[in-house]
């Protein structure tokens, strides 16, 4: 049941009403629990099973962490007489053991599941080609595994569940339906965002009236999802996968032109599909979290990862960055380095060499996310290491700044800074689209030594990748639309344009959400003789 | 509060639906010609028509209702879409018998001649026809019986479809533009003719490019009555139809095929016409094969024929006096004499428009203009009445 199909906003439609209308407030939450199952099941039975197990393991896990200790406290409490503080540490070390073993075998088991399914292969391929090196010619076979709907999403926001239980920043929950409405949520399973136990759960189970704020509200961001992912990014994709299909029939500006396309129909097909999913969850009256912040108007690549897939990102810093940085070896190591530091530079470099080994290891991690190909790891090393080198080169950067005096709050500064942090953005983007990394470097190439501007041929080129005249001016009207609210947005970041639009100009809402409801009728990609296209993270 | 909520809700909802029936409406355009032709059906006043023509494009290029009017005194309408596939038909007889009771069903059975199966669910021409007939329980039964199933949500909720024809806003234009001038003027002025003028030069069979010659390209078919297997589908379409006809009790039925110039190319299909025949005469439908009667009609092969499947305004010409001729000696019943003061009056008008046209279409091919000329061109043409 895709998003962009009448099925999906009947379906929507008729949870809505029987959300509202459920008799029993106190068990309102069931009804999107069904919903969640219905919406999951639609996708195919056999994939449910991969679901029940991650909620029953890490719910079990919750529960297991909270059992051992809260047997623990009784049993201090017991022998609190008996034990001296000695007897009651070596206790406490055992018990805080036990749990750390239980919490790492729910996630390795989860992250084993996606990882065989995911990487296997991969990995297989990989290992295969190492023995060919060698001269081993093993036939390791391939499975061809298909990925459950939505398994990334749902073992890292389950996953973030056990692990806050094991910090002591949730409680954990009993009811194990209730938990199995926050893996499984219907609105965000299929591409996120990923949400925080303590930011999503406790809006799930509480019961609520309507609101036709929040209709309003919820509406209008949905239509503006449906807009960016059925009038632009289906409708940009066909560009990319017909360049992508054989590179060498574009020159180099076709193929600049082409990552731009691509830039804009990732950024409209995910942010889109998120607004989608927000929207329904705000009609529900649940607020999700934010996923994008106009990430190209980004002024730095560290910005730029904290507007794109602020969730994933988010859940990185959480369980994976602040675990390596504040970990035992990474803190002896930066100590160790600062006491060995002897100049100024050195002891830059003493301080945050830590952060940015653990920032590097985190976006690996982002990349191998993505896929499993070696262009992903390519894009996590360049994301990575562009990161780690703006932070070991920041004392370079201000002696340049005052050597040439440059105001960094000067708006050309903040425009170069924009198109700088793009062009960076745009060349993780070639690994993503290309085949491989050899054609991802074969592609950057000839960006550069092919770069022609032949207008004639340009056209020709362009007029062969299964868009018209007319799909451009659509594509470039949205464009235009899409860059007017982002400014829009970035000028008023306290508030929403959808908060603008009904509290400043009322007038305007009905009329406006008609004609977006018009406009994605007519010029949405979708129909017979369209191939509807997956929202692009639904594959991750 | 709340009641002007649900007003204001309410009322989105209901102009939001509106706007998208006008939209779909007006975006809904596929074959211009078949759907204006299908579409001009509906506005004939109800059991006005005494011959309905069936089949596809050899049935409106061949025939000229308001010449066959002025000649023969009967008023008929071609009822008939570019690659009509045979599994339409049954269906077609139940939908023009829901406003007309028509004297003679000419069918004729060009859809069942085609070599594949998946001719006979070809979305082009079943869209030209389901697409354009209002809503029923027939147009239901069509969509269930005929379209494939993975197809028929953009059936039941055209603008699927449609909706990307804002490509093709000149042809939604002129669509709109034909369609309010048929029924400003209260019913179509051509009944679903249609012509090309063009005509068929040898050049135009003989195909140097692929080394075919003139001679081994067409073929002489007098005392030819060799029969080739119609495919599986179509054969069974055709035998429901048959079954449907004979349980109707369907006595008004012809089955005919058009005359052709018979090449290399549509060969195959002569042949099948013929087995077609043997088929239909086993359920004792009567046939006429016009393939063998173009010297009667008084038919050029080059001069009547602007391809080898259609006849122009000159072979059309003659094919409607000869076969106008035919109709009215075999079913006595159609007669002038049967039709009211009305109904005679707008077709006098149809008749003056059917000469004005073939002189238009003949005066544009002595010019060598090659044009579509159909129920459009009569719209600057109205004024004249």
């Amino acid at each position: 049941m895709g998003y962009t199909t009448i099925t999906f906003l009947l379906f929507a439609f008729l949870v809505v009403i029987c959300y509202y209308i459920f008799p029993v407030k106190k068990y309102q939450w069931t009804v999107l629990l069904a919903a969640s199952l219905v919406f999951y099941l639609w996708a195919g039975f056999r994939f449910a099973a991969y679901l029940l197990f991650t909620t029953a393991t890490v719910w079990l896990g919750g529960l297991g962490i909270a059992g051992i200790r809260t047997r623990r406290k009784a049993f201090l409490e017991e022998h609190k007489t008996e034990w001296d503080a000695g007897a009651q540490k070596a206790y406490r070390a055992a018990t805080n053991t036990r749990c750390k073993l239980l919490l790492a075998l729910v996630l390795v088991v989860n992250f084993g599941i996606l990882a065989f399914l995911k990487y296997f292969d991969f990995l297989a391929g990989s290992l295969g080609d190492l023995l060919a090196l060698w001269g081993f010619e093993v036939g390791i076979p391939r499975l061809g595994l298909m990925l459950p709907l939505g398994i990334s999403f749902y073992t890292f926001q389950s996953t973030g569940y056990l692990i806050d239980v094991y910090r002591n920043k949730a409680v954990p929950e009993k009811n194990p339906a209730k938990f199995a409405l926050f893996t499984s949520f219907f609105p965000q399973i299929v591409q996120g965002p990923i949400s925080f136990y303590g930011q999503l759960a406790p809006q799930l189970y509480v019961s609520r009236r309507f609101d036709f704020l929040n209709l309003k509200y919820g509406v209008m961001l949905m239509i503006w999802g449906y807009f960016k992912k059925m009038v632009i990014a289906d409708r940009a994709v066909g560009i990319i996968n017909t360049v992508m299909a054989d590179i060498s029939q574009a020159n180099g500006t076709v193929l600049l032109f082409t990552v731009l396309s691509y830039a804009l129909q990732l950024y409209a097909d995910f942010s889109g599909g998120i607004d989608i999913t927000r929207g329904l969850a705000q009609i529900l009256g649940i607020e999700m979290a934010e996923n994008f912040r106009r990430p190209y108007f980004a002024t730095s690549i560290n910005g730029y990862w904290k507007r794109w897939h602020i969730t994933l990102g988010a859940w990185l810093k959480n369980y994976v960055f602040y675990s390596l940085a504040m970990s035992k070896s990474f803190l002896s190591l930066g100590k160790k380095m600062k006491q060995r530091a002897k100049s100024a530079a050195g002891a830059h470099v003493a301080k945050v060499l830590p952060t940015c080994i653990a920032s590097l290891i985190t976006f690996l991690i982002v990349g191998i996310w993505h896929g499993a190909n070696w262009k992903y790891v390519a894009f996590g090393i360049w994301n990575g290491g562009v990161i780690m080198l703006s932070i070991l080169l920041e004392p370079l950067y201000e002696k340049g700044f005052a050597k040439f005096h440059i105001r960094k709050e000067s708006t050309g500064w903040y425009i170069f800074q924009i198109f700088r942090t793009f062009l960076i953005v745009l060349v993780g983007y070639v690994f993503d689209i290309a085949s491989g990394f050899g054609e991802a470097m074969i592609f950057m190439k000839r960006c550069v030594t092919d770069f022609s501007l032949d207008g004639g041929e340009i056209v020709r080129q362009m007029m062969v990748c299964g868009l018209d005249g007319a799909d451009y001016v659509l594509l470039l009207l949205g464009t235009l639309l899409l860059f007017g609210v982002g400014v829009i947005q970035e000028r008023n970041k306290k508030t929403t344009l959808r908060e603008i639009i009904v509290q400043r100009h009322p007038a305007l809402q009905w009329p406006l959400m008609m004609v977006g409801i018009l406009v994605i009728a007519v010029f949405g990609i979708y129909g017979p003789g369209y191939q509807v296209s997956d929202f692009v993270y639904m594959q991750f | 509060m709340k009641r002007k909520r649900v007003c204001k809700v309410g009322a989105f909802v209901c102009a939001l639906f509106l706007l998208l029936g006008v939209l779909a409406k007006f975006l809904q355009v596929n074959n211009l010609y078949d759907q204006i032709r299908v579409e001009g059906f509906y506005l004939e006043p109800e059991n006005s028509i005494d011959v309905v023509f069936l089949g596809a494009s050899e049935t409106y290029n061949a025939f000229s209702p308001g010449l066959a009017w002025e000649q023969h005194g009967f008023t008929s309408y071609m009822y008939a879409v570019s690659g009509s596939p045979v599994s339409l038909l049954k269906n077609q007889i139940a939908e023009v018998k829901k406003s007309q009771d028509p004297k003679l069903f000419v069918i004729e059975i060009n859809g069942a001649l085609y070599a594949k199966d998946e001719y006979q669910t070809r979305e082009s021409a079943l869209r030209s026809y389901i697409d354009n007939i209002p809503w029923s329980e027939n147009k239901v039964e069509i969509i269930e019986n005929v379209v494939p199933e993975e197809e028929r949500d953009s059936y039941y909720v055209s603008f699927l479809k449609y909706h990307s024809n804002w490509k093709r806003i000149e042809s939604c234009v002129r669509n709109f533009w034909i369609e309010r001038g048929m029924e400003k003027n209260g019913s179509s002025f051509l009944k679903g003719q249609k012509t090309r003028t063009k005509r068929c030069f040898p050049e135009d069979i003989a195909d140097k490019k692929k080394n075919i010659l003139l001679k081994d390209a067409l073929k002489d078919v007098e005392g030819d009555h060799s029969q080739k297997e119609l495919s599986d589908k179509a054969e069974y379409y055709l035998r429901d139809l048959l079954e449907f006809c004979k349980d109707q009790g369907m006595d008004n039925v012809l089955f005919v095929r058009m005359p052709h110039q018979v090449q290399s190319k549509n060969y195959a299909a002569f042949q099948r016409a013929n087995a077609a025949e043997k088929i239909i005469g086993e359920y004792g439908f009567p046939f006429v094969n016009l393939e063998y009667e173009k010297d009667e009609i008084g038919l050029d092969l080059y001069r009547d024929f602007y391809d080898k499947d259609h006849l122009n305004i000159y072979g059309s010409e003659k094919f409607t006096r000869y076969f106008g001729e035919y109709l009215v000696g075999q079913y006595g019943e159609l007669k002038r004499a049967e039709h009211d003061a009305a109904t005679r009056e707008r077709w006098d008008k149809t008749g003056r428009m059917a000469e004005k046209f073939t002189a238009e279409a003949k005066s544009l091919m002595e010019d060598g203009q090659v044009v579509e000329l159909s129920e459009e061109w009569c719209l600057s043409e109205k004024t004249a009445f």
